[in-house]
């Protein structure tokens, strides 16, 4: 007998097995659905045959991170023998199971078996041919699962499988009718012929109604932290102002101070200041954008999303006082060779990814061509001063292999940027360079228990020089090792127990002049150094850094609250310090769509070499801690739009700051607070709109000295505010908008000069530290997309207008020579871009 | 130190891009002081040194001078001022040049009295390796704002002092006549640039002379710190005829300074 068939109701996730339930806040992230790949037929019962009854039976079912069905709930019984028979079939059902961020989870989801005795009539009925065929994603080829495929006439549907695939049996010769329906996809509607005997094979090519990037389902994963903000490649692909880089679209989100573009455009200042650091899949890059912050250092294509915490993260990161970046890498595909070719004005890149053995690969590549532009664009006086123009580039080699409960991944990954200046009799430079490679191995035991073990080496070189006046030269590797296990210890207590480890190994060179370089709150250099060869001192050391650091942390789910005690023992091999770390956050449903939230934690980083070193610092400094804190709420205020409020704390300890003993320089006397709040509103990604209000106002501040009254932050920014919008107006023409408005930056104004007469150089006398404050910067960026959709592949081409409305933001106040008169100095003006980039 | 090479790298990438209003260094508009030249850069502590302030205003009006003395520098080039006033060293001089007389100050006990100090560095002074006397200097026309300068003359025991850069020519090449381009050139005598061997380090090295250029009339080309070493530069005259007055400031990298001036007449077009 054959079995009627099922129609699949529900694939989105309703409780998560092992894991918390998701608010209804939380930000979202990629699932994608499980996939049913073998179907079991459930025999007629033969009392309703013999009555000639139908019914249709609604399941419960967990689908496992291996894909089997467990705990198995008839939802809707039918009788007759048909709920026995249902669950019998649907227990040995096998499907792909659900993911998310590339990890397999459990889900639950309601299925519904229908028996319909008209197909059993028909099945009695003379076979006479086959119908079988796939579904494909025009432009990307991507094999389309999960999708019912009809005919109507006949009253028979099919779902498809992992590969796409569908099949109809015993069908009577002739013309049939054929039809796909799916909110994604423009509906389907064909003929086919079957012939008797025969297998009739089709291939269907199905458009999209909306291209993103390759997530096929926005969700949301559970989250335990105050503050996780999750943004998902398919969500910035086309954002304004990021030229479709993931993480520049953190710039974007509250909490994250604006830095002007240009050769401090990389740093990441979370939460009014304190060392930020990026992390691919949970291991620290050297260089997370080019210079300037044009790119990032990692190629977009390969992001599944990335985690911002600008504060209060968890304790499996650690030895830096801001807060932590974390991309996570997708999976390679495998279901054929895919890849494309991009070029904006800034540069072109491509990546191919396929089947490789039992596992998938995926090599990108990415070249800047700013020294052809600007070869071009340059008056020959100062092009003739580069040897090797601003250029950059990086690649990643990636391969993933899933086994069962096994899941290996090996990336191997490098960037560099470089400018070299050689002019006739001088020259200088900057070059950033990096490259290593990275292990993982994932192993789920089973649903209570997980095992991941990851190791990096990560080599870079970092380097600026001018002349013989100023070289400073680090070169490090860098060793990562984790090691992460996940325990359930009960149903409501979860246990991870963690090892952190780095060490880091290399020389440190800098020459310069004796007594240092501005500082934080000192007025930045006007322009290269020039000092007189008598004041230059010259320091070589070798460093030798380990950092091994043990984390354990609870998760205690009582009722609607959740509680995370953790604590993170490290030790800081560089000032032998030992910095025992407790950290605790709560969360709480206190009504349906209604989060409150609360944390607090100690943070601790080690000097960098610069100020460790025994010519320019002082290698007696000790570590520097920062306690944070940070409450809010988060209420959903419809299906698409929430609202997330929290206010945060951040108080410095133990800064190194200037002395004026000369045979000290530095020491850990500095203090420093920060507060403030941060809002986002923000309205998920829909089928046409999507977009975010984010809006902070802090206070940052520093004291250097004990006695002496706080000061503002180099980057305190009173007020930030960003709009991000996008809206699809058709399946192939989407527009978005950014605009933002930002206080001013605080700056050192000059209040005269001595000479030099040595170096003949006018030596700026400053006023009182950041009392002046930048006008406040505000700006527009547009981008328009079109996407064109082939069978086998797709195009999309942008425009795109930063600084829509040329507003004259300043950047920085100059001086004249003898600081006498000033002018202000202009960030960037309306900057068109166009880019292009085609897929298969 | 990060902000030095974000600086320095800016610098790189903006060079000669930006377009500024602001007074240009090598244009002689108002009253200015060129350098302050010791006869001699580096001296033994018993040594009399002769100072020059070189100065010019482009009408002539007559400045006003005072000077000072630190007795040991610590380095600070930001204070101007002796850090401690007990360590000032009297200059009577009020015109545009002074004596430092080091035999006459007792210099060198006073200091052997005021041993053990430290520099800024952290490292212990001593007149084997050189102290530095600071010598300030401030100038200006009467009512209007002074000009303040400092310059270092190293003391130290020991053979091979430093000596000021040696040119022997401040030549024009080229039609001096207005509205033309002309390359002013310097050319070094045989002893400069000088080879020494470093006190602290030992090592051999060869002086590194840079240049700046200055006129009273027409423009000079851009220089950025990249062309400081280049011995010559491209002068457009004034588009009209008349005096000019131009200079070159040679400096060593170690003290050592020379300053050249030459007046000449730009004929018709």
């Amino acid at each position: 007998m054959r079995p009627i068939l099922p129609l699949l109701l529900l694939l989105v996730p309703l409780v998560a097995v092992g894991q918390e339930a998701a608010p209804a806040s939380e930000a979202p992230a990629a699932i994608t659905p499980p996939t049913l790949v073998e179907f079991i037929e459930a025999p007629y019962p033969a009392a309703a045959l013999e009555a000639r009854r139908e019914a249709a039976v609604v399941l419960a079912l967990t689908v496992g991170v291996d894909g089997a069905v467990s705990d198995i709930e008839v939802v809707e019984p039918a009788g007759d023998g048909f709920d026995e028979a249902a669950v019998e079939a649907v227990s040995r059902f096998r499907f792909e199971p659900a993911r998310s961020g590339g990890e397999a989870i459990p889900v639950r989801l309601q299925y519904r078996y229908a028996f319909t005795l008209k197909q059993v009539v028909e099945e009695k009925a003379a076979p006479t041919g086959r119908l079988e065929g796939r579904l494909i994603e025009a432009g990307t080829r991507r094999p389309l699962p999960g999708l019912i495929v009809r005919l109507p006439a006949l009253g028979q549907e099919a779902i498809s499988d992992a590969e796409g695939r569908f099949a109809f049996e015993n069908l009577q010769s002739g013309r049939v009718l054929l039809r796909v329906e799916d909110p994604e996809y423009a509906d389907l509607e064909d003929e086919e012929d079957v012939v008797e005997g025969q297998a009739t094979e089709v291939r269907y090519i199905l458009e999209r109604d909306a291209f993103g990037d390759t997530v096929t389902v926005v969700g949301r994963r559970p989250r335990k932290e105050v503050v996780r903000r999750t943004v998902s490649v398919q969500e910035i692909r086309t954002l304004p102002g990021t030229q479709g880089d993931a993480l520049k679209a953190v710039q974007n989100l509250p909490g994250v101070a604006r830095v002007a573009p240009g050769f401090d455009g990389d740093r990441l200042v979370l939460r009014g200041g304190g060392s930020s650091r990026a992390y691919v899949d949970r291991h620290p890059v050297p260089l997370a954008f080019h210079f300037g912050g044009i790119r990032s250092t990692v190629a977009s294509a390969l992001i599944e999303d990335l985690d911002l915490y600008p504060g209060n993260y968890g304790p499996e990161f650690g030895r830096v006082n801001g807060g932590v970046v974390d991309v996570r890498l997708r999976d390679p595909r495998t279901d054929g060779i895919h890849g494309y070719a991009e070029a904006d004005v800034f540069d072109a890149g491509a990546l191919v990814e396929g089947p490789v053995g039992d596992g998938g690969l995926a090599v990108a590549f990415r070249r800047s061509y700013i020294d052809g532009v600007l070869a071009v664009a340059l008056p020959e006086s100062v092009r003739r001063r580069f040897s090797t123009a601003p250029r950059y580039y990086d690649g990643q080699v990636l391969y993933q292999r899933k086994d069962g409960p096994h899941d290996l991944r090996l990336l191997l990954f490098g960037s560099s940027d470089r400018i070299i200046v050689l002019s006739e009799s001088a020259q200088g430079g900057f070059v950033n360079e990096w490259a290593g490679g990275l292990g993982r191995w994932r192993h789920r035991i089973d649903d209570d228990l997980t095992h991941e073990l990851s190791a990096s080496v990560l080599c870079s070189q970092e380097n600026g020089r001018f002349n013989t006046d100023f070289e400073r030269n680090v070169e490090l590797c860098r060793l990562t090792l984790r090691d992460d296990l996940s325990l359930a210890l009960a149903p409501t207590l979860d246990l991870r127990l963690g090892i952190d480890a780095e060490l880091a190994a290399g020389t440190f060179l800098l020459r310069s002049q004796a007594g240092g370089f501005p500082r934080e709150g000192e007025a930045p250099p006007d322009g290269p150094p020039k000092a007189n060869d008598a004041e230059i001192v010259e320091v070589t050391e070798d460093l030798l850094w380990n950092t091994p650091a043990v984390f354990a942390e609870l998760e205690w789910r009582l009722g609607k609250l959740k509680l995370l005690p953790s604590l993170r023992l490290e030790w800081f091999g560089a000032t032998e310090d030992v910095a025992l770390q407790p950290r605790l956050s709560a969360r709480a449903e206190v009504a349906s769509g209604t989060t409150l939230k609360a944390a607090v934690g100690l943070y601790s980083e080690q000097p960098g070499p610069d100020d460790l070193s025994d010519r320019f610092g002082n290698p007696d400094l000790s570590i520097e801690r920062t306690w944070q804190v940070s409450a809010g709420f988060e209420q959903q205020l419809t299906e698409a739009l929430s609202l997330d409020v929290t206010g945060f704390y951040k108080q410095f300890q133990d800064l190194a700051t200037r002395v004026d003993d000369p045979s000290v320089r530095l020491a850990n006397q500095g203090e420093g607070r920060v507060y403030g709040v941060e809002v986002l509103l923000r309205h998920d990604l829909t089928s046409r709109l999507f977009g975010w209000l984010a809006y902070t106002w802090q206070r940052s501040e520093r004291r250097d000295r004990p006695g002496e009254g706080y000061r503002l932050f180099d980057l305190d920014q009173t007020h930030n505010l960003t709009v991000v919008a996008q809206y699809r107006f058709t399946p192939t023409w989407e527009a978005g908008l950014r605009w933002r408005f930002v206080s001013g930056n605080p700056y050192t104004p000059a209040v005269g000069a001595v000479v030099d007469s040595d170096d003949l150089t006018y030596v700026r006398l400053d006023g009182e530290s950041n009392s002046g404050r930048l006008p406040p910067y505000h700006a527009l960026d547009l981008r328009l997309d079109k996407h064109w959709v082939f069978e086998t592949w797709r195009l999309t081409t942008y425009l795109e207008a930063q600084n829509a409305y040329n507003r004259e933001n300043v950047r920085d106040i100059g001086y004249s020579y003898d600081y006498t008169e000033s002018e202000s100095q202009l960030d960037l003006p309306i900057i068109p871009s166009f880019g292009v980039r085609g897929e298969w | 130190m990060r902000a030095h090479l974000l600086a320095l790298a800016g610098f790189l990438a903006a060079a000669g891009c930006a377009e500024s209003t602001l007074p240009v260094e090598s244009e002689l508009t108002d009253y200015r002081v060129l350098g302050i030249v010791a006869d001699r850069p580096e001296v033994a502590p018993d040594a009399q040194v002769a100072l020059t302030a070189v100065d010019f205003d482009p009408e002539g009006r007559q400045a006003g001078y005072v000077w000072s003395a630190c007795f040991y520098s610590l380095g600070s080039r930001a204070k101007f001022q002796c850090a401690d006033p007990s360590l000032e060293i009297p200059l009577p001089a009020t015109g545009p040049t002074a004596v430092l007389d080091l035999a006459a100050l007792d210099f060198e006990a006073r200091f052997e009295a005021a041993s053990p100090l430290v520099g800024l560095d952290g490292e212990v002074l001593s007149l084997d390796t050189g102290v530095d006397v600071t010598i300030g200097l401030t100038a200006g026309i009467p009512g209007q704002r002074a000009t303040r300068m400092y310059k270092r003359v190293r003391v130290r025991r020991g053979d091979a002092p430093n000596q000021n850069p040696a040119v022997t020519a401040f030549e024009i090449e080229g039609d001096l006549r207005a509205g033309r381009e002309v390359t002013l050139r310097i050319t070094y005598g045989d002893d400069t640039p000088e080879t020494y061997t470093e006190v602290q380090t030992g090592r051999t090295t060869t002086e590194r002379m840079l240049v700046n250029f200055y006129a009273d009339a027409g423009s000079l080309a851009d220089r950025s710190p990249f062309d400081e070493s280049l011995p010559d530069t491209t002068w457009t005259t004034p588009d009209e005829p008349g005096p000019a007055v131009l200079f070159a400031a040679i400096r060593d990298g170690r003290g050592g300074l020379t300053v050249l001036r030459r007046d000449v007449v730009v004929g018709p077009r």
